[in-house]
């Protein structure tokens, strides 16, 4: 692959606000019910609740969306190729028009376990907030019966942007860039920080980083 | 194209609108118009017409870009090149704009109803107006023109035309009506103040990475003003340590290096315990406190009052420039005690003033001073507000003047009945290690005010009347009475401008009873059907921000930002200013408002203003630039040469001898004496020995929601979607203590009202204490609301909303006594 675009979350920076969730949400003109990207929290039980005692408590999120793997289990899985890696970017894409709406995706996708918006599997005619497509109007359709999630914002990157998510950082969390590019900020970012990943054993050689 | 579309979600693909399914959700108060392209389908191959807008809601003031597309507000980006990165709740406005909760046309409450059922009548602009006239009319007629009142809260609207301070002043003022003080977020301010600190004058963000501290007492910005998040974090990064002194683990304190916790309200303590401690140890500045702070001033042993050169045959000495206008003062001098003559002198001729006065006639400032804080052992200190030792010695260790410390204040602190106090001794506290005017030295937060100083000129109008000031929180008893200190007091009609009085102030069920039932007539003018709004019994539809042009002056940066029009007014919802066009001539006032076009107001705005017309500021320049500084350094440092302090002498004060209320108010402010210096006492509700105490036994007081400003998002956004339940974070074991579980439904009550919301667990929440996410609406609620269970006491001299000193108790809720959803489904008789 010519690219490898992947993102780093610096837990430090990251306040767990959904910035990120909601100017996905516009991007890509989300349908109602659905996120491509949420947060999850780092420390008690539920939502926001932090670890530890009073004191001495801690607490951080993580934002979660597709990993873009680079074995994806779910492109493996897919009967009908709607799923498929992305040559040029490594992006793993989702195409609703080719979608069937089996769900074997998620079904074979360990993330899904982690939390919400990986992967959602869209049953009736998506419904909107507003009455017409927001965001860049480059975003796929949105239709029945089929299974939607991140594309990394495709066709941002492919004019040279970053991802709505990471734009829409107000604390500048993440950073987005090409692992295959020594000189890019993530792989300078990656080389100098320690980071974790979720699921790092699952075999899909993730594309997201938390440092 | 025109749609008939009747629900609040949409389907989109399609070109035809199926408006079949089931209504969703409850808040919905129109139908769609025709102001949305329903035709156009995905794969839009248009970017779409650029703007620059600028949020006005009471956080950050963000300028972005604003994309327009087919006539309709279709996507946002952040502004190039530019720190602060729109947040959730300003991704969030297009679905605002665009909700079915927007008031669409005017309307009047159907006749024989009862307010707050959701039955309107559609009427004209004209119709309204003519209501709305023939009571205002009549009112002034009979009771006085005080018997018309208004009520504006603000932080919704903020621009300069179209704001609570915009033109719509002019009209209010022009009438010479009562306007109902607010009386919220002003304790701390008025504390800095009477201590001569300009809250406002703070160094710009960018200046914390000069700072070896930053510390914040109460203050949660990560979540109140979430871009100043990447200031903090670049400061980190810089090596700048964050100290956040906090009762509870906020966003803010998760976020810090070091979290000092400590008990609820009882801040004022621990600033006069460091103080001594300051004092015993000798490690305050002292150069800074003799020369910059009221230190020397001699004060009247008999009488309490400063010795002043007039009662020595001194005539008037010029003072420091006002600081609201930098006109030049006149001031009867303090006098000090001169070293070297043996004598008092006033203090801006002595050039060896004394720390102490050797004429028992007088007692300096610092004597008494010094005598006021030295009960305030160790021991004192943590018996009031629970820190630890080691904690205490790590902020007077982080606090030496050789530190570079950024101090950074919001409300947290002024949220109770003691509040003032709190920022009084805080203040007190600053002054003695004078962190002022270098980088990396700053006292601030809060940094809106200036902003203020980009005017609102033309809001006085040309008839030489004001609206009177009464404070909100007398409200209730005014009409209950019908007296105001000892005269008759009527009023009849209440017009709310920019403002949620429920739900944004203080104790609903109180202000719904007697308050807001004894008027004659309630006129509501806002974009949405908001709790107050289902009260009116005349609703006036405003513009939401892209429907018009205005600027917004406030912020944390030096700058003052366009925000343009992107669309045309949508359904018959007239601009802020337009309604004050039109609506004046009916309550006649038209001939005064109108004189003053857009062009004359923006001269108003911008050309008496120094900053302005030094930096090239104007209408047609903004308009050009979209953003504009108004200050030559390229990071502000706020009080270089230590001239910004705004006491009379120019310097700080900890003791003042003749204080003031903020405002005039039915208190009793006889207790002068503990005015005079920042002085501790316990909260009446939330303190521990509070007589509410045994029967409410958790106190209660709000984060700021990171999703939402002040009642903002009550419809369905995005940003409302991410967080929609509101939620009641307490520690564990209290969970356990009175029987709920985690995530489970419960009934929080007290002796003002009830509301129910979601059990969040929450360890950092400390023990028997519980914290709320402000600014859910009625409708968002099963039973009840949080600001029906908020207390409306407050101090005399504050005056201010107690937003913190609450208690309740909380049990599982049964499922009793549930809000019938459908008086939040509003009936209009005349709509499409």
């Amino acid at each position: 692959m010519a690219n490898k675009y992947a993102i780093a979350v610096d837990y430090r920076r990251c306040i767990g606000c959904g910035s990120c969730a909601v100017s996905c949400k516009m991007e890509n003109n989300v349908p109602n019910e659905v996120w491509y990207c949420t947060v999850n929290t780092l420390g008690g039980d539920s939502n926001d609740a932090p670890a530890g005692k009073y004191g001495s408590n801690t607490i951080s999120y993580q934002p979660l969306r597709c990993q873009h793997c680079d074995t994806p289990s779910c492109v493996e899985v897919c009967p009908v190729g709607a799923t498929y890696k992305d040559e040029e970017t490594g992006i793993v894409m989702q195409d609703t028009d080719v979608c069937i709406g089996c769900k074997s995706c998620i079904e074979a996708c360990p993330y899904m376990a982690v939390g919400a918006g990986v992967r959602t599997y869209i049953g009736d005619t998506p419904e909107f907030l507003v009455g017409f497509p927001v965001g860049s109007g480059q975003a796929p359709n949105h239709k029945a019966n089929t299974v939607e999630k991140c594309n990394l914002c495709y066709s941002r990157i492919a004019n040279g942007e970053v991802p709505a998510c990471v734009e829409g950082c107000p604390t500048y969390a993440c950073t987005f860039g090409d692992l295959n590019d020594p000189e890019s900020d993530i792989s300078k970012l990656l080389a100098a920080r320690e980071y974790e990943q979720i699921l790092p054993d699952s075999g899909t050689g993730p594309n997201m980083y938390f440092l | 194209m025109r749609t008939s579309l009747s629900r609040r979600t949409f389907l989109q693909g399609t070109g035809v609108a199926v408006a079949s399914a089931a209504f969703v959700g409850t808040l919905a108060a129109c139908g769609k118009d025709d102001m949305q392209n329903l035709e156009t389908n995905q794969g839009v191959e248009e970017v779409g017409d650029e703007f620059f807008c600028t949020c006005s809601w009471s956080c950050s003031f963000c300028q972005y870009n604003i994309y327009v597309r087919d006539g309709n507000v279709s996507n946002m980006k952040p502004k190039a090149d530019y720190p602060f990165r729109t947040c959730l709740k300003g991704k969030s406005r297009v679905t605002r704009t665009y909700s079915e909760a927007r008031i669409q046309y005017p309307m009047k409450r159907v006749e024989g109803t009862e307010r707050g059922a959701g039955q309107w009548e559609r009427i004209t602009w004209e119709e309204a107006g003519e209501l709305v006239g023939e009571q205002w009319k009549k009112t002034e007629e009979t009771y006085g023109p005080l018997a018309n009142s208004i009520y504006m809260g603000g932080g919704g609207a903020q621009g300069s035309l179209h704001g609570s301070s915009g033109l719509i002043m002019r009209m209010f003022n022009a009438t010479g009506c009562t306007k109902w003080d607010y009386s919220f977020d002003a304790a701390t301010n008025v504390g800095l103040t009477r201590g001569g600190l300009q809250w406002f004058d703070q160094s710009e963000p960018a200046d914390f990475v000069n700072s070896d501290y930053i510390v914040l007492f109460g203050g949660n910005p990560i979540f109140a003003q979430i871009q100043m998040g990447k200031f903090l974090f670049d400061a980190q990064d810089a090596g700048a340590k964050i100290i956040v002194v906090d009762p509870h683990f906020s966003a803010t304190a998760a976020k810090a290096d070091k979290w000092v916790p400590v008990s609820m309200g009882n801040d004022t303590a621990l600033f006069l315990g460091l103080i001594k401690r300051f004092i015993d140890e000798g490690t305050f500045a002292a150069d800074f406190v003799l020369n910059n702070t009221c230190a020397p001033y001699l004060i009247d042993a008999a009488t309490g009052l400063y010795a002043r050169g007039s009662a020595f045959g001194e005539g008037m000495h010029v003072g420091p420039p006002f600081w609201v206008t930098g006109q030049p003062t006149e001031i009867d001098a303090i006098m000090v005690w001169s070293e070297s003559e043996g004598k008092p002198v006033p203090f801006d001729t002595c050039k060896d003033p004394a720390w102490s006065c050797p004429d028992s006639t007088y007692v300096t400032a610092w004597d008494k001073f010094k005598d006021h804080v030295s009960e305030w052992t160790f021991d004192k200190v943590t018996a009031a507000c629970d820190i630890s030792q080691e904690d205490f010695d790590f902020l007077y260790n982080a606090l030496q003047p050789e530190n570079k410390v950024a101090h950074y204040i919001n409300f947290g602190t002024g949220a109770y009945e003691n509040g003032l106090h709190a920022g009084y001794a805080m203040t007190a506290l600053i002054a003695m290690t004078g962190n002022f005017g270098e980088p990396g030295r700053s006292v601030g937060g809060f940094d809106m005010m200036y902003g203020n100083f980009f005017g609102h000129a033309s809001s006085v109008p040309s008839n030489g009347k004001m609206v009177s000031s009464v404070t909100f929180l007398a409200a209730c008893d005014i009409l209950n009475s019908g007296v105001l200190a000892g005269e008759p007091y009527p009023v009849k009609t209440l017009w709310v401008s920019h403002g949620g009085l429920i739900g944004g102030s203080v104790n609903s069920n109180r202000v719904k009873k007697e308050f807001l039932d004894k008027m004659e007539m309630i006129i509501v003018e806002d974009n949405y059907l908001t709790d107050t709004a289902r009260y009116a019994d005349i609703l006036l539809p405003a513009c939401d921000m892209y429907e018009f042009e205005d600027v917004v002056p406030l912020g944390h940066m030096k700058t003052v930002r366009l925000s343009e029009k992107c669309i045309e007014p949508m359904y018959e919802a007239k601009p802020d200013a337009e309604i004050a066009r039109f609506m004046s001539e009916y309550i006649g006032v038209g001939d005064i408002v109108n004189e003053i076009d857009n062009d004359t107001w923006w001269k108003g705005t911008f050309d008496d203003v120094a900053a302005a017309v030094e930096h090239g500021i104007s209408m047609a320049t903004l308009r050009e630039q979209k953003e504009m500084r108004y200050v030559d350094e390229d990071v502000y440092v706020g009080n270089v040469g230590l001239k910004n302090f705004i006491s009379e002498t120019g310097r700080l004060m900890f003791y003042v001898d003749a204080p003031a209320p903020r405002t005039a108010s039915n208190y009793d402010t006889s207790n002068v004496e503990r005015e005079q210096m920042p002085t501790y006492f316990e909260n009446k509700v939330t303190g521990v020995n509070s007589e509410y105490a045994a029967e409410y036994p958790l106190t209660c007081m709000s984060w700021r929601n990171p999703s939402r400003v002040h009642m903002t998002m009550f419809m369905d956004t995005w940003a409302r979607q991410f967080n929609p339940n509101p939620r009641l974070f307490i520690n564990p074991a209290d969970g356990q203590k009175y029987g709920i579980e985690d995530g489970a439904e419960i009934l929080a009550s007290n002796w003002l009202g009830d509301c129910v919301l979601v059990a969040s667990f929450n360890s950092g929440v400390r023990e028997g204490c519980t914290v709320y996410y402000k600014g859910y609406a009625e409708s968002e609620t099963k039973r009840g609301s949080m600001s029906a269970l908020t207390t409306d006491y407050a101090d005399p001299y504050a005056v201010n909303c107690s937003f913190f000193d609450n208690r309740i108790k909380i049990e599982p809720w049964d499922g009793s006594g549930a809000s019938d959803p459908a008086i939040f489904t509003p009936t209009i008789k005349g709509a499409e």
